[in-house]
């Protein structure tokens, strides 16, 4: 009996566990877009030994470029040139980079290190020279002093790529929108919220989801109706779906930077890869929204 | 003779052991350490469950309103890092083994492409579904009263429930199918038509979907993880064996060998012992356990060389004992024995450290007194031998009584040689002897 009594009494609570876990996990996987924080245990002298180097000229081979130069810490996080220099493709925002599961437009990478040593490496980008750059750092005083701090090894090419490595993986910027995912029902307009509404009603959020809305999947440009650019000349292969946070400060757009405005762009995607025709409510209203994923920076 | 044979052969049995020890040693440090392979074997646990974690992200891709990527992709991440730690520990691991490695990250390669490709695919389904949803339940609130193109939109609602259906690969009916519209304006038209494109690229998607996701499901891939295991098993057991039977030889060698070995130095400790008495028998007088003749014969030119080297003296007490057949003839042999036994004792005690005592006849002894520079200090040790020798000895009850005679010679003074200082001495000890007994006599040319 009293077996019987206990064994119904810890059932119950499994099922309440399982009501209340069902309830707040089916809150979030409700909705395509999931809301990021930030890591509440930084370690703040590393995080800006990290900031430094990305923005230092002298870990490039010509001593004129750095991280920064292509990554505008003030202006998105890109550089806003249709393509960078040197490169074929347009420069996406290193804001929230981590969160992404592909780098780069054709998503070669998945894991932070290998990308970031290859931009390093590479003659187009970065060439760096490192015997140069150990060098430049270890006779600089700020540098040898924070690097003392942190690594005890010193200035060493592991302790620079790690400390570029743990700037990028922290560097997480909420927005407008995740406190809105978060509970704050007016954290963003009526406007944006249609918009909100729009976005995964036609479709959209199909390719763009996740925590960094986008970033985890790869697709064509054309699923619907087939693209050939507006000079005729596009060449339609499988790219990774780019991260739609920032993304109204992170003009031109496509990987070419074929075109420029954001509402040009919003008209393009649902023509091309929904088959749908919007109308210009229904335009300003998801490009609201789209406003509302730039991220809040103190 | 026999004994020596033995040992000879124990001492090559003991090398040859040995050598074998070592070598068994050799050869079971060239083989492969169970560690590794138990540590690689846990590795493709881990490394299956991370395969059967992303199976089931893939699985449950359709258990929300929209398809989370993230959680795929997270467990394709982790299946990568488990795999990198295989690779990493099963590198020490040969045979036919690394045939198989490498074809891991190949066919993992190819699970991870055609993951992104059933993503993609499952992308454009949701996003035709939604867009199909939104447009039908736009078009069915507008049009109202047109019965025709009510006809055609309960048709197409038709044709979006199979597609569903279908991608649950569920086959429903297929019915006449009403996708025209007949009475229909030119807007209407071109609707309609947008509609039976959606319709037909979304039933397209779904085909190519399944055909992603079968391909995602290789066989190859799984039947591999599972002949890894195999295999690892196999020659984890295969290694543990051999570990097995080379360390019960090993106990078994140094087993045999400490055997040998004690065997050994046993029968070394009997030779040295049996040495050691045949030495002793050879020079001690068995009764008293004194020196015999032949030691003091030996001995003597040891001493006359040692004494002429610091320059000093030493001198030959001949010890006769006065009145010994008495006792003999009176309490018997054995009562005879036991009174040298005790004067030997008492001697022993009497002498100084540095003196030796040797029987050399059935009643006569001699005290080599050495290290001295007269004869007086010699004769003080006989005085001194006298007095102590000559008390009562109590032998079962019967008391007796002997005397020593003593007769003293000095070397180098008396004699040169042994033979002729031993002469000396009993000449002396003649001398007492003659002249009252119990009494020391230093040796004189007079005596002679």
């Amino acid at each position: 009996m009293i077996y019987l009594l206990l064994n119904t009494l810890i059932n119950k609570r499994i099922y309440l566990c399982f009501f209340f876990s069902c309830i707040t996990f089916s809150c979030i996987a409700i909705e395509p877009i999931i809301p990021i924080v930030k890591n509440p245990s930084i370690d703040t002298e590393k995080f800006e030994l990290g900031e430094l180097l990305f923005k230092d000229n002298r870990l490039s081979g010509n001593q004129n470029t750095s991280c920064y130069s292509c990554h505008n810490l003030t202006a998105g996080g890109d550089d806003g040139l249709k393509t960078s220099i040197n490169l074929s493709t347009n420069s996406p925002t290193v804001f929230n980079v981590s969160k992404n599961y592909y780098l780069g437009w054709l998503g070669k990478y998945n894991q932070l290190k290998p990308h970031l040593e290859m931009i390093l490496n590479n003659p187009k980008v970065m060439n760096i020279d490192w015997a140069f750059t150990i060098n430049a750092l270890a006779n600089d005083v700020v540098y040898t002093k924070l690097f003392k701090v942190i690594y005890k090894t010193g200035v060493s090419k592991t302790n620079i790529i790690n400390a570029l490595l743990y700037y990028e993986e922290n560097l997480i910027l909420p927005s407008k929108f995740d406190a809105f995912l978060l509970g704050d029902i007016n954290a963003i307009s009526a406007s944006a919220k249609k918009g909100y509404e729009k976005f995964k009603d036609y479709g959209c959020a199909s390719c763009h989801q996740g925590a960094n809305v986008g970033g985890n999947v790869f697709q064509k440009l054309g699923v619907i109706n087939t693209f050939s650019g507006e000079n005729g000349n596009y060449a339609t292969k499988t790219l990774r779906v780019p991260s739609l946070r920032n993304v109204a400060v992170t003009s031109p757009y496509l990987h070419d930077g074929s075109v420029k405005s954001l509402k040009g762009v919003i008209k393009l995607m649902a023509k091309y890869q929904l088959g749908q025709t919007l109308t210009d409510t229904e335009v300003d209203q998801i490009h609201d929204f789209l406003k509302t994923l730039t991220s809040i920076i103190e | 003779m026999n004994r020596k044979k033995l040992i000879l052969i124990l001492i090559v049995l003991s090398s040859t052991l040995i050598i074998s020890i070592y070598s068994t040693y050799k050869r079971y440090s060239n083989l492969q350490n169970t560690m590794d392979i138990q540590n690689t074997i846990f590795q493709l646990v881990k490394l299956k469950s991370a395969d059967a974690v992303w199976n089931y992200e893939l699985n449950s891709i359709h258990s929300d309103n929209f398809p989370h990527f993230d959680r795929v992709n997270k467990a394709a991440n982790h299946y990568h890092k488990e795999m990198m730690l295989f690779l990493d520990i099963s590198r020490n691991i040969k045979e036919p083994f690394d045939n198989f490695t490498t074809l891991l990250p190949t066919l993992s390669r190819q699970k991870k492409s055609r993951m992104n490709d059933y993503l993609s695919e499952v992308a454009i389904i949701r996003n035709s579904l939604k867009y199909l949803d939104t447009l039908l339940f736009s078009l069915n609130k507008e049009a109202e009263n047109d019965k025709f193109i009510l006809k055609f939109l309960a048709d197409a609602q038709y044709q979006l429930s199979k597609s569903i259906a279908l991608n649950q690969r569920i086959n429903l009916k297929e019915p006449n199918s009403f996708n025209q519209c007949v009475h229909c304006t030119e807007q209407q038209i071109k609707t309609v038509n947008a509609i039976n494109k959606h319709l037909k690229i979304l039933n397209n998607q779904i085909v190519l979907s399944h055909q992603a996701r079968d391909a995602f499901f290789n066989a190859e891939h799984s039947d591999l993880l599972t002949t890894l295991f195999d295999e690892l098993s196999l020659i984890y057991v295969k290694t543990d064996a051999k570990h097995e039977t080379i360390k019960s030889q090993i106990l078994t060698f140094t087993l045999i060998l400490v055997i040998t070995l004690v065997t050994l130095f046993l029968l070394f400790y009997l030779l040295y012992r049996t040495i050691d008495e045949h030495r002793a028998a050879g020079i001690t007088d068995p009764l008293t356990g004194l020196y015999n003749r032949k030691k003091l014969i030996e001995n003597l030119p040891m001493f006359m060389a040692s004494h002429v080297k610091y320059g000093q003296k030493f001198s030959l007490l001949f010890i006769d004992l006065d009145g010994f057949k008495g006792v003999n003839d009176t309490y018997g042999h054995d009562i005879g024995d036991k009174l040298l036994q005790k004067l030997s004792t008492r001697l022993t005690n009497s002498v100084r450290k540095q003196d030796s005592i040797y029987r050399i006849g059935g009643d006569e002894f001699v005290v080599v007194v050495q290290g001295i520079n007269n004869a007086d200090e010699a004769k003080n040790v006989a005085e001194n031998l006298l007095t102590k020798c000559n008390r009562k000895y109590e032998l079962e009850g019967n008391k007796c009584i002997v005397t020593l005679s003593i007769g003293i010679s000095l070397f180098p003074e008396h004699a040169v040689t042994p033979d002729d200082l031993l002469k000396c001495a009993d000449e002396a000890m003649y001398y007492s002897k003659n002249h009252g007994k119990d009494r020391v006599t230093v040796w004189n040319k007079k005596h002679n």
